[in-house]
């Protein structure tokens, strides 16, 4: 009888001591898992720092980003940026006077070139007189030009000082429900400046940021499971397939007389188009039906088109300079690289200094 | 159904779970294998069942007149044989033959005709099922076995190609779940996962585009991209094998490897024992050897080699390139042997020499890579322009895209690791988890896969073969 005891406590004993041992091992596996986490996330901040964006639906961009900041993209290219006081990518100087507003998407953002190569910083060193910006970049990813043209009156109100209005586009071919919705314009709201936006954020929300922000594998493993989900999406810009040109020419017309109303300004819009590297080794610029009514309708409004099409061509001739495309990713395909920038930095010069 | 998609991983369970339910019953075993084999080739495609019906119909049936030894064997074996060879050599050539046609005619023939996935890897399996018949290495087997067999779905799109006596001895043995084979294949398989997603698809960009336009780029430039080519395809199809292999291990069946560090192959044929050795293999096997081998005299030794690597050349593809490719590869073999001939005569041994081991490792690396070329572009135009572009060092848009350096600087690495720890024999090893540092290498290993894989459409290369 007691042997038996003994021996149903040993069972016991012995199950007991076998939990105990899965448990440990579960537990060893997550601090391994924790460890990798952090290591992994470590590493990430030398490709992959976003930085973190508020929704600002009132004022002269949909969004803007956590002040005083920096952010490194690796995906494409790679460069590394500093976020300014006003959540724009800008050095923290202060702007003169009169200044140049430089506007478009994420092409203008210029995440993925380096510091003082993008066409707002190569402009900023033609144009800038002494320590202060001449040309303010507002760039703001997924920013094309119908989200431009409805943001028009804001930017108008958040920056009075600009002399000059400079948006870059990608595309001359929009939805015609985009351009119509530009129509209605969005109201600027004080509240929407980065500083009032910060006050009135609470600690628990500020903390949480830092959070994000300190947390990029996370949001690169999202961005991983984003593009796998869409794999056929293309993250530059959303292609519209047909238009009725008529209607198009109405619709931009009165997008552009609208902004040709609210500023009294110089309003310049510099356009780089797509390119293809073709198989005998030339380099095609693809063409839209609708560049050529685009530019006509921005004349007849008084507003500067510049199409970088022929530099394009040009420095491609010389030198077989790409514009497009980065040593990480492929010729021709995504965002424009240090020579399409420097590209469209001097054909806004030349602009500039004949107006 | 690609083994990276997250459907697989479901069928995967789902079929782990029924195989291994009944692990005393060989038959239900043998019984679920081939049911889900079925399935898993009817998800890749359901028009070609039958084609792989028939191709196991067809060499269970010749099997089974041949182990007779009766007197027309042998003209039973050639029937087999012509009759397999047949269906594959349709398949490839057909549309070639037509666009030959449709030349010389109106332009009239707008149909292609589809090759069933996987075929030149389960013909040659069918063959050596009804060599091995006949040459007594295994026993005939019932048409269930020979359905299984040539249908095993890890194997199905793109081999290993598995001899059937290595084959049949591990199917006639119940599996009972084992957790060191689940634990060992997982991680084989997170290694092709790796192989792939991480480093070929991500070097599969690159060469596209590259390859897409020779003619735009910089003979430097090209030079690169033909390295980034050597690289995608060595593990491109490397990683797919590991994880076939992966696969049937979990499940209790041993192949062997299909690749052992092919890069570091100092000749032309020690490259091919380590390139798709599973097809190096059953080319020696099934057509070097009963060819006369080396038996016959040098004369008939090299034609041999060129035969082989012919074959070799024409089971990838119909395109003249890959005619070129096979030549030219065997063209390498017999200028190897004929130096081997001649350093043997006068007895002079160069391999005691490190620095000519490296420098024969160099310049086979290097050949291999160029014979690449024909193998990617099939097109003969294109090869020329590139090699013209690489050797004259032509201008062009200079593009060095920075994961073929870091994927050529850790391939060397290995290789190199492998060559002076390993005897040149690949370093893998699963980790048995019992230290702590291992679970935490392992954990990095699996999220640095998710950082950096590739997340873009791309199939495997040799799923086209």
């Amino acid at each position: 009888m007691e042997n038996y005891y003994a021996n149903d406590e040993m069972i016991g004993y012995m199950n007991m001591k076998k939990k105990l041992a899965n448990c440990i091992e579960f537990a060893q596996w997550m601090v391994a898992l924790a460890i990798a986490m952090l290591v992994c996330n470590m590493f990430t901040f030398v490709f992959y720092h976003p930085a973190i964006e508020v929704k600002t639906d009132n004022a002269a961009t949909p969004g803007k980003m956590t002040p005083n900041a920096w952010c490194i993209y690796g995906n494409e290219g790679w460069g590394i940026e500093y976020i300014d006081q006003n959540g724009y990518v800008n050095e923290n100087k202060p702007l003169e006077d009169k200044y140049i507003l430089a506007v478009g998407s994420s092409q203008t953002e210029g995440f993925h070139t380096p510091v003082g190569q993008r066409w707002s910083d190569l402009l900023n060193q033609k144009l800038a007189t002494n320590d202060k910006l001449k040309v303010y970049n507002i760039g703001h990813s997924g920013y094309f030009f119908p989200q431009m043209a409805k943001h028009f009156q804001a930017m108008c109100k958040e920056f009075p000082e600009m002399e000059t209005i400079v948006m870059e586009i990608s595309d001359t071919k929009f939805a015609l429900e985009d351009l119509q919705s530009a129509m209605t314009q969005v109201d600027f709201d004080e509240n929407q400046k980065m500083d009032k936006i910060y006050a009135n954020m609470s600690q628990k929300q500020k903390l949480k940021r830092k959070l994000k922000e300190n947390v990029p594998l996370l949001r690169w493993l999202h961005l991983q499971y984003e593009t796998m989900k869409n794999r056929q999406h293309d993250s530059v810009a959303e292609t519209v397939e047909y238009i009725d040109l008529e209607e198009y020419g109405k619709l931009l017309e009165s997008v552009l007389h609208m902004m040709r109303e609210t500023f009294d300004g110089n309003v310049i819009i510099a356009y780089h188009p797509s390119v293809i590297i073709q198989s005998n080794g030339d380099m095609k610029i693809v063409e839209k039906e609708t560049d050529l009514l685009f530019a006509e309708k921005c004349k007849e409004n008084g507003i500067t088109f510049i199409n970088c099409s022929n530099a394009f061509k040009q420095r491609y001739e010389q030198d077989y300079a790409v514009p497009i495309g980065f040593w990480n990713t492929t010729m021709g395909e995504g965002h424009i690289n240090s020579v399409g920038h420097a590209i469209i930095a001097d054909e806004v010069y030349k602009e500039i200094i004949i107006e | 159904m690609s083994f990276l998609s997250f459907s697989f991983v479901m069928f995967l369970i789902i079929v782990l779970l029924l195989y291994f339910a009944g692990n005393k019953n060989l038959t239900y075993q043998k019984a679920v294998l081939l049911i889900v084999s079925y399935i898993f080739y009817a998800l890749l495609d359901i028009r070609f069942m039958g084609v792989l019906l028939l191709i196991s119909l067809w060499s269970w049936y010749i099997a089974k007149r041949c182990s007779k030894k009766q007197e027309k064997t042998r003209l039973y074996v050639s029937i087999g044989c012509i009759g397999l060879i047949g269906v594959l050599a349709f398949f490839k050539y057909c549309n070639y033959v037509l666009k030959v046609i449709d030349n010389y005619i109106d332009h009239s023939i707008t149909f292609n005709i589809l090759m069933p996935i996987g075929l030149s890897f389960y013909v040659f399996q069918a063959i050596s099922y009804v060599c091995d018949v006949v040459h007594g290495k295994v026993n005939e087997k019932s048409l269930l076995d020979v359905c299984l067999y040539i249908g095993f779905f890890p194997q199905i799109v793109s081999g290993p190609i598995v001899k059937a006596r290595d084959f049949f001895p591990q199917m006639n043995t119940a599996h009972k779940f084992s957790e060191t084979r689940l634990i060992d294949g997982g991680q084989r398989f997170l290694v092709g996962a790796f192989e792939k997603m991480v480093i070929a698809d991500r070097l599969s960009i690159a060469v596209g585009s590259v390859y897409s336009a020779p003619a735009a780029y910089s003979g430097v430039s090209l030079c690169w991209a033909v390295i980034a080519y050597s690289l995608q395809i060595y593990y491109d199809f490397a990683g797919y094998s590991n994880m076939a292999i992966a696969v049937a291990y979990i499940l209790g069946f041993d192949y062997g490897d299909n690749f052992d560090l092919p890069y570091i192959a100092s000749n032309p044929s020690d490259f091919w024992r380590r390139w798709h050795i599973s097809l190096s293999s059953w080319l020696k096997e099934y057509l070097y050897i009963p060819l006369g081998g080396s038996r016959k005299g040098r004369i008939r030794k090299y034609i041999n080699l060129m035969i082989v690597m012919l074959v070799s050349g024409l089971w990838h593809g119909s395109s003249l390139t890959f005619l070129i490719w096979g030549v030219l590869h065997g063209l390498a073999s017999i200028i190897h042997s004929i130096w081997v001939d001649i350093m043997k005569k006068y007895n002079i041994r160069l391999d005691k020499y490190q620095f000519f081991e490296y420098l024969s490792i160099a310049i086979n690396y290097i050949w291999v890579s160029l014979l690449w070329i024909p193998f990617r572009t099939q097109s003969v135009s294109d090869t020329i322009v590139i090699l013209k572009r690489i050797f004259t060092n032509a201008r062009g848009i200079q593009y060095i895209y920075i994961y073929t350096v870091i994927f050529f600087v850790f391939m060397a690495g290995v290789g190199l690791y492998a060559k002076l720890k390993n005897d040149g024999k690949s370093i893998w090893k699963p980790l048995k988890f019992k230290k702590f540092s291992e679970k935490v290498i392992f954990c990095i290993f699996v999220i640095i896969i998710f950082m950096f894989a590739y997340m873009g459409e791309n199939a495997f290369i040799y799923a086209q073969f």
